[in-house]
């Protein structure tokens, strides 16, 4: 049983030491002698890596790009300022003194979470639910597939916000053939239901006596 | 040599499934109250048609047998294993009507997601679909988690007999708490329900914290205590739980999987005070043993990823293993970041991760912690075996709710199951492969469908092919039932259609 319970502290002591090391062993980035990023799976992206590092490599570029795209991580826009369209969606919540997070939704659906300050939030009218169509924002900002800042959030910090629309509410229309069919359904079914409790009763009634 | 179902055996197997969806229906009458209460009222017409022709369906069925019948053992697995496939062709009605679904197929893919406790959506943009809905699938998360014959049991639908009893084995459940097996049911549901409920005050705290809207903080603290205790992994957010941006809740999120994981029958000795049953459990060990060295794995794996400081090894790297462990689904990292920035020894973890999930007995699916002790527990057996003297006979014992003796069944039956999941992750990695998805993606979503666990690649994405999307749902019911009662369910079906003299070992039952 003591055995047992060493053995226990120990796994548990292990973890915690691995933990630690990677979290502080690890190297930001993997690179070999001359520069080429080597982490896993590379060879799959190998070839958009290239096609897009002509773009990173300069100074001061702007990537226009999407969010589907973005969302989908290409590693060679990793740091880099990217500029996209997007609908505020869900809520815009706390991410500490003078800042936001907005989840922002493309036209494909895909999200990505963007932190903005308080003044660049304060643009978003509407987010986008039910009942609302969200504000569309044109977002600078740099983009990150692991943030540090963020315990490795996969996000873009704004730098520039502007508004492309405002959003604001929707109308959903209640179709009245459907209304109908439902009503309909509903009483049919109570009536069903009804009818097998009476034949259920009457049947116990023909058992008893 | 098995008794042949008769016409008869199926008019009161239809009337009992007829109850099951009645009690659906009844179901759906909380997402349309939200819906009301929420002013999504296109959303209300369309919950109460479903209603409508769930219950209809439902009363029709229970036509089948007007006077009482007694279930006998071959009903009950018949019944356990068609329920939750007509459940969730009834629980699919509402989303399919919504328009957030490319098809009724999609939108039963996800029905079965919701009530196997699975997770995977195909929902287009969850964002703007009605908050009822988000209620629905979550409540259907939280149904399939507790058990929908569990449920039926305990509001005594089923009676008390041994057909009850059949019907509670039937669905994945062992052991029993209180003497009577309605009891037993009414005592988890109760559990459930005190979870939940503590549960959803404690993830509305946090998100009031990052100043969400109290009523919207309120509602989504429920769902995601529905999904996470249910070990599902939906969510009103398109983000899933990452949507929330609350380390709080995430945390809160693995504790509640965790109640998921146990098995049910331990609440009920640790409310009698029985902790060592608790603490001696060979599945409570299995998992803790099991997590520990995942836990290691992941820490190695993640060293020379992108995730490098102690934050982004905890919340992405510690939480994505926690949950695949925990059968969860919740991921606090999109799919091309495990894909490409994780690295292929983290993905690997993951996938290891799934296979197991929990206990028996309880919320999750999967291969079970307490097959994969038995079969440790028998390593050692064979061990001793090999050491002892020709004539001494070396006996092992695991511990669940008492001292039991390791038997040569036991382990034969936990290899069987064992077996029959690899086999089943085999073929729907192999469909999705042949789809032409990349294997690791297609080895991860099989393993996550199979297990009930829900996370993804992108595989299980909008636009998938169609028959991947079958495979998937059949992965999804059969890993969820474990196999045994789909089989007997299948035989019992076929031996009724097929002629007797080509099945001679099928006998026709005497009346």
């Amino acid at each position: 049983m003591r055995l047992r319970n060493l053995m226990i502290v120990l796994i548990a002591c292990v973890t915690l030491a691995s933990f630690t090391g990677a979290a502080h062993a690890a190297p930001s980035t993997i690179a070999t002698s001359d520069g080429q990023d080597i982490a896993t799976l590379t060879d799959r992206y190998e070839s958009l890596s290239k096609l897009n590092s002509s773009l990173t490599n300069e100074e001061g570029v702007v990537i226009k790009t999407r969010v589907g795209v973005l969302a989908s991580i290409n590693r060679a826009l990793n740091d880099s300022e990217v500029n996209f369209d997007g609908e505020a969606v869900g809520s815009v919540l706390s991410a500490g003194e003078g800042f936001k997070w907005a989840n922002i939704m493309g036209a494909s659906h895909a999200e990505i979470s963007v932190f903005l300050t308080d003044d660049q939030a304060g643009l978003i009218q509407n987010v986008g639910d039910y009942h609302k169509t969200g504000t569309t924002l044109r977002i600078t900002g740099t983009y990150h597939i692991a943030c540090s800042e963020h315990q490795g959030e996969l996000d873009v910090h704004a730098n520039a916000v502007e508004v492309v629309d405002n959003g604001g509410p929707v109308t959903h229309l209640v179709s009245s053939g459907r209304f109908r069919a439902a009503v309909v359904t509903c009483i049919i079914a109570v009536a069903i239901l009804a009818g097998f409790l009476f034949a259920r009763h009457r049947l116990n009634l023909e058992t008893i006596s | 040599m098995i008794n042949r179902l008769h016409l008869e055996d199926w008019r009161i197997i239809g009337h009992y499934l007829g109850v099951l969806i009645l009690l659906v229906a009844v179901a759906m009458m909380v997402p349309f109250i939200m819906s009301l209460v929420l002013q999504e009222f296109s959303t209300s017409i369309d919950l109460m048609l479903s209603i409508g022709v769930t219950a209809i369906s439902g009363s029709v069925l229970l036509f089948l047998k007007v006077e009482r019948s007694n279930l006998d053992w071959r009903h009950s697995l018949v019944i356990t294993g068609l329920c939750w496939v007509v459940l969730s062709v009834f629980g699919a009605l509402p989303l399919w009507m919504s328009g957030h679904y490319d098809g009724y197929l999609d939108a039963f893919f996800e029905s079965v997601s919701a009530f196997t406790t699975t997770g995977m959506s195909l929902c287009i943009d969850v964002d703007h679909m009605a908050l009822s809905l988000s209620v629905w699938r979550c409540f259907m998360h939280l149904i399939g988690g507790i058990g929908v014959v569990v449920i039926a049991l305990a509001l005594g639908v089923f009676g008390t007999g041994s057909a009850a009893a059949s019907l509670y084995h039937a669905e994945a459940h062992m052991g029993q708490v209180m003497p009577g097996i309605k009891q037993t049911s009414q005592f988890i549901l109760k559990v459930a329900a005190i979870i939940v409920v503590a549960g959803s005050i404690a993830c509305t705290i946090p998100l009031l914290f990052v100043g969400e809207e109290p009523y919207k903080a309120a509602i989504n603290g429920c769902l995601v205590t529905a999904a996470a205790f249910s070990t599902g992994g939906m969510t009103a957010s398109g983000l899933g739980i990452m949507g929330y941006h609350s380390w709080p809740l995430e945390a809160m999120s693995l504790v509640l999987a965790c109640f998921g994981i146990i098995n049910f029958v331990l609440y009920g000795d640790i409310w009698k005070g029985i902790y060592k049953n608790f603490f001696k459990d060979i599945e409570v060990r299995t998992v803790f043993i099991w997590v520990t060295a995942l836990v290691t794995l992941m820490a190695l794996a993640l060293a020379g990823s992108y995730f490098t400081t102690t934050g982004a090894v905890l919340r992405r790297g510690l939480f994505e293993v926690l949950s695949g462990a925990f059968n969860l689904g919740f991921s606090t990292l999109h799919s091309g970041q495990v894909l490409f920035a994780m690295g292929s020894g983290a993905l690997f973890v993951i996938i290891l991760s799934m296979t197991i999930c929990g206990s028996s007995s309880s919320a999750s699916g999967g291969i079970k912690a307490l097959r994969i002790g038995v079969i440790a527990k028998s390593v050692v057996q064979s061990i001793k075996e090999a050491l002892a003297p020709d004539r001494a006979r070396p006996r092992t014992f695991f511990f669940q709710r008492g001292k039991h003796r390791l038997t040569s069944d036991l382990v034969s039956s936990a290899m069987i199951i064992l077996l029959l999941y690899l086999v089943m992750y085999a073929i729907g990695a192999v469909v999705g492969i042949a789809y032409g998805y990349d294997a690791l993606s297609a080895i991860f979503d099989s393993v996550s469908a199979a297990s009930n666990t829900g996370l993804s690649l992108g595989v299980s994405s909008l636009g998938m092919p169609k028959p991947l999307e079958v495979i998937y749902i059949i992965e999804m019911w059969l890993g969820r039932l474990e196999f045994i009662a789909i089989f007997a369910m299948i035989v019992e079906m076929l031996s009724f259609t097929i002629p007797r003299k080509k099945f001679r070992w099928i006998k026709r039952r005497k009346r």
